[in-house]
């Protein structure tokens, strides 16, 4: 009799039942894999908020003069788009429709170090900022963010 | 007389019940399999529900509404699931499937009632979502996904119990 290039039954009817298993899992995982990239990308964006607000409050209490320079990453989680405001109330980080606020000390921010006139500064993916403290006339301090 | 290629009935016999009681155990197993993997489906949501809720970042137009309403919430806090338990409903004739409620138990920040009722509702969201996406019935439901359907169940999700 002729063998080769048979199957067993058993073979084929493992192999048919760890295709249904396989079928039946997979969109399990990528359900998975959706959630951890949508997780990736909140907890990124906290972090970057948290992250800008340290810096600020770190300069505003440093005083006169003290400065940090920081680098914004080109994108959060896989491939989302974001910007970041800051004003008096805080860092607001913004994404593909969803936002979140990190709290500062109440400070008075601006973009301009020769006018000090209070504005909200947008930070933008891809950038270099830096973050001074600033005495004005009145020695008021004023934290100045300006694209590097 | 030609006796290559013959079988006895006995075998016939036995192939026949084997395959009927191997058919049988698989459709209980497949059954049994859909439940469990919504159950993992919807522990996979209650994750994506707690790190939304833990890291405070929300639609702009929640985001807004918390804003005024809710302040506390604006906030991160600390959530953990604490267990993911069901209670099987019975058949439904409305819905042709076993309904089957999901319960959710979970520890949190010190909030009042109304903020937790907050945060519980986006976990038992996405709890329903992971289950609809999972299952591919997201044309079924509404914009909520509640009820979230399977092939032959139903869920919906009781008040997260916050301990």
């Amino acid at each position: 009799m002729d063998c080769i290039g048979s199957l067993s039954v058993d073979f084929i009817f493992a192999t048919f039942m760890v295709l249904i298993m396989m079928g039946g899992i997979s969109n399990l995982t990528m359900d998975r894999f959706n959630m951890v990239d949508e997780s990736k990308e909140l907890v990124e964006a906290r972090s970057l908020a948290e992250c800008i607000a340290g810096y600020v409050d770190q300069v505003y209490a440093g005083g006169n003069g003290h400065y940090i320079i920081i680098s914004t990453p080109p994108m959060l989680g896989k491939n989302s788009n974001y910007h970041i405001l800051v004003n008096s109330s805080g860092v607001m980080v913004r994404l593909e429709g969803r936002r979140g606020l990190a709290n500062i000390v109440p400070e008075m921010i601006s973009d301009n170090p020769t006018t000090l006139k209070s504005s909200n500064v947008i930070l933008l993916p891809s950038r270099n900022y830096i973050i001074l403290n600033k005495l004005d006339g009145n020695g008021e301090n004023w934290i100045v963010i300006i694209n590097q | 007389m030609d006796v290559d290629g013959q079988i006895s009935a006995e075998f016939i016999m036995l192939t026949g019940f084997l395959l009927l009681a191997t058919f049988s155990v698989a459709l209980f197993i497949a059954h049994e399999s859909e439940l469990t993997q919504a159950m993992s489906a919807a522990r996979s949501g209650a994750s994506e529900g707690v790190i939304a809720d833990t890291q405070a970042i929300y639609p702009d137009i929640t985001f807004s509404n918390y804003s005024i309403e809710r302040p506390n919430l604006i906030n991160p806090s600390d959530i953990k699931i604490i267990k993911i338990d069901y209670l099987d409903q019975g058949y439904n004739p409305l819905y042709n499937r076993t309904k089957i409620q999901l319960r959710i138990y979970a520890s949190g920040p010190p909030l009042n009632k109304n903020d937790l009722n907050c945060l519980g509702d986006r976990i038992n969201y996405h709890v329903r979502r992971s289950i609809c996406e999972v299952f591919n019935t997201q044309n079924l439901t509404n914009s909520l996904y509640n009820p979230a359907f399977s092939d032959n169940y139903v869920f919906t999700t009781g008040d997260v119990q916050w301990i």
